[in-house]
């Protein structure tokens, strides 16, 4: 459509010029020959230059999934000239490099040469020109290795992990490479080990075509029909489109000057046609980023047309129309036998990361206030903000977010002596208001983030639920009877009835070694929070964390090495947490044997609730009794 | 009874543009230089994304201002040698005039206040100086095609 228009303005504007020549023609011959020759040479030469330019057509690429003009979509080319600095802000978000074709420019890491191995199947990368191949070899009829060749054509991700794509043909079906590579550590790890997912077993989510395309691309459409799948998108990654709605009918109405400028001039600069998320209530906006951020299901209405064009959604539409946002009513029916269905705990909380929605949408502050995902998060950061461009781009957090300021705009008097209701110094963690009401919970990226459901610390709720509490996800030397009877002497909140252990024992020790995968690497993650190990200190921790080092969990014992890592003295021990069953069990007695010749050095003083007795030693029989009860139920966190 | 219009003196008229054109080129280089600096200082005004517009306007304004004011030394190089009918000579100095004022004020002002991409009210002034020269160049252009050798 765009292009049809352009082609109309070209042709009115020779039109003109060829009536101006036409009515100089009697008078002015030899000039116009020379003024139409220059204008031919150069007509010719600009046309020549632009040729080069044009990328190949998208249609020769028959191997992977390709962007084509959806109806109605323009591609967040057509933003940029009016909106330069939120195009500028999306370009540097990593929603953009979300998915990518496969380039030098767009990789993470050189693929020539690299070489790896997983459950007998072996990849070789290799480059040619600007094109990357994969030589898969596994063994076939009579064991003998069966090498096949595929071109690497897309990737997904670019902040934390980034994941290749094979096409493995016959048409534009994308086979995932079984293995991350993970951009901060600059190494290489098998896909299943970077999730919470139970040793051995397959992880979910190796569907591009199915499933990444509807959220990891902007209007995917899988376009699967009897077999063959002619996947395509308005455009890859999470673009422009992708949260205002097409935008087609706004780039063709705002090519009229006097329509823009009586907006600029007007006092509501609202526009209708284009979706604001900020300008949609906050049920509406918060649905923009829920259609991907949450744990969802597909309405039968929507399965309909799913597998051919998609969810029939666009930015602003009611999201349970297309979309059931799970809730803890409904995770009876998706547990599997034998699972702990990692996506919700028990009252329904988020599990899981990049799946909030769910958790804000039963948020009081959502239920009964004003908030929504924008409360928090901007994807255009302001003028005035003072973080770099990358600072930002981490968390997309708003700058005036960061800290009380979202609370207590909502909740002024608490904001006015912050200290009174806290009951922790105004100017530390304890009196940042999301340490206490959405603590670090929810585990994603191999490492855990903060639960995106604004919820009170409970004691009770450890108990019911399993979910480590904030207060001792900061505190951690100290029991759950701890946190009961303060909650109650500053909250008059009921104590719960608490056994002799939850009592004495600290709760983060305790679900260490008693917990499950998912709360184990809940608890090893805060061991290397800065706040938690000033509250707490970190003398204690080496050994519970040197424990996890052998944990069943690949993910456990990612992350307890890098808050072991974080302890001063433990930065050097060498570790891999992909090594076998040896190297990983000397590296926890090494830790052992450091961290017991460092206490009795310094004399640390004792702590029953952290298990050291009287001579500042571990008490070994009951570390070892709690680790027996170690709840081995394999979990699942969908991430 | 109207009053008769004086007589046309060439050379005054010829300085008056010297005059302006040696003024403007000096206003307008003043101006690059400024750009320049905002260029070395990293000025997130001038230079941000989000101010391309500005950047652009006055990128604009300079050359524009710079190219009109060697316009009008040329024009009054040019007096000798081409002859211009009185009133189209007064028309002309009076749009190379008007040109030499109106776009790099317009361009100017446009990057003053912007919005979305779009230059403020200020740049109706750039199209209007624009059409003043062309009126301007077009006679001069023709009066110099009509003049014959020797």
């Amino acid at each position: 459509m765009l292009a049809t228009i352009a082609s109309w303005q070209i042709a009115l504007a020779a039109a003109i010029v060829s009536a101006a020549i036409l009515w100089m023609l009697p008078r002015r011959l030899p000039d116009l020959i020379i003024l139409g020759v220059a204008l031919l040479v150069g007509g010719t030469t600009w046309a020549g230059v632009r040729e080069l330019r044009k990328p190949p057509p998208q249609e020769v690429v028959t191997q992977r999934p390709v962007e084509v003009e959806a109806a109605g979509y323009t591609s967040s080319d057509a933003c940029q000239s009016c909106h330069p600095d939120q195009y500028g802000s999306w370009v540097d978000s990593y929603h953009r490099t979300m998915t990518q074709v496969v380039t030098p420019e767009t990789l993470a890491t050189e693929l020539d040469g690299v070489e790896l191995e997983s459950d007998g199947i072996h990849y070789r990368f290799e480059r040619e020109g600007d094109a990357y191949f994969a030589v898969r070899t596994q063994p076939g009829p009579g064991g003998r290795p069966v090498s096949e060749r595929f071109p690497v054509t897309m990737s997904t991700g670019s902040h934390h992990m980034q994941i290749y794509w094979l096409a493995t043909g016959p048409d534009r079906r994308l086979e995932i490479v079984p293995f991350h590579y993970l951009i901060g550590d600059d190494r290489w790890v098998p896909r299943r080990a970077s999730f919470v997912t139970p040793p051995g077993r397959n992880v979910f989510g190796t569907d591009w075509n199915t499933g990444c395309i509807l959220c990891h691309a902007t209007k995917g459409q899988p376009r699967i029909e009897a077999g063959t799948v002619d996947s395509q998108a308005a455009e890859f990654g999470i673009a422009c489109e992708a949260c205002h709605g097409a935008g087609e009918e706004h780039v063709l109405a705002n090519r009229n000057p006097q329509r823009r400028y009586e907006k600029h001039l007007a006092d509501d600069a609202a526009d209708p046609t284009i979706v604001n998320p900020a300008r949609l209530t906050k049920e509406r906006s918060s649905e923009v980023c829920g259609r991907c951020h949450g744990y969802a299901a597909a309405t039968p209405e929507a399965r309909k047309t799913l597998a051919w064009s998609g969810y029939d959604f666009e930015p602003g539409d009611d999201l349970s129309k297309s979309r059931k946002i799970l809730q803890k009513e409904d995770i009876a029916v998706l547990e599997r036998a034998g699972y702990k269905d990692g996506r919700l705990w028990p009252d329904g909380v988020i599990r899981g990361s990049g799946r909030e929605f769910g958790g804000i949408q039963i948020s009081p502050c959502f239920e009964r206030g004003e908030m929504s995902c924008l409360s928090c998060h901007e994807m255009h950061p302001g003028t005035d903000d003072p973080r770099s461009r990358k600072e930002w781009a981490n968390d997309q957090l708003r700058h005036d977010a960061v800290g009380n300021g979202a609370c207590v705009s909502c909740h002024p008097a608490i904001g006015a002596d912050v200290a009174a209701h806290t009951h922790h110094p105004a100017e530390s963690a304890g009196s940042v208001c999301y340490n206490c009401h959405m603590p670090h919970t929810t585990l994603g990226l191999m490492g855990a983030i903060r639960v995106h459901q604004v919820i009170s610390p409970s004691a009770a709720s450890v108990i019911e639920t399993g979910r480590p509490g904030g207060c001792t996800l900061c505190h951690m030397d100290q029991p759950l009877g701890w946190t009961a009877e303060h909650l109650e002497a500053w909250y008059g909140q009921p104590q719960p009835e608490l056994d002799e252990s939850q009592r004495t024992i600290s709760a983060a020790v305790d679900m260490v070694l008693t917990g499950d995968a998912g709360q184990r690497a809940i608890v090893a993650w805060s061991m290397g929070w800065s706040p938690a190990q000033e509250a707490s200190g970190t003398d204690w921790m080496p050994p519970y964390l040197g424990q996890l080092l052998v944990d069943p969990y690949p993910v456990v014992r990612y992350i307890a090495h890098k808050s072991l890592s974080s302890i001063p003295g433990y930065d050097a021990i060498e570790y891999d947490f992909v090594a076998e069953e040896g190297p990983r069990e000397a590296s926890r007695i090494r830790v052992r044997e450091q961290w017991s010749a460092r206490l009795l050095d310094r004399g640390s003083a004792p702590a029953a609730a952290v298990l050291l007795d009287s001579e500042g030693a571990l008490s070994e029989e009951v570390f070892a009794r709690l680790l027996a009860d170690r709840d081995d139920t394999p979990v699942v966190v969908v991430e | 009874m109207s009053e008769a219009k004086p007589a046309l003196d060439l050379r005054a008229e010829a300085l008056r543009h010297q005059k302006l054109g040696w003024a403007a080129l000096l206003a307008f280089l003043l101006l690059g230089m400024l750009l320049e600096a905002m260029h070395g200082f990293k000025l997130g005004f001038y230079l941000d994304v989000a101010n391309e517009t500005r950047r652009t306007m006055w990128t604009l304004a300079h050359a524009h201002g710079t190219l009109i004011a060697l316009v009008n030394v040329a024009f009054a190089l040019s007096l000798p040698q081409i002859p211009i009918p009185e009133a189209r000579f007064r028309l002309a100095s009076r749009c190379l005039l008007g040109a030499t004022v109106l776009m790099p004020a317009g361009f100017f002002l446009g990057g003053l206040d912007i919005r979305s991409g779009d230059p403020g009210l200020g740049v109706v002034l750039a199209p209007v100086g624009g059409a003043l020269m062309i009126v301007g160049v077009a006679i001069v252009a023709l009066a110099a095609l009509d003049t014959r050798d020797g």
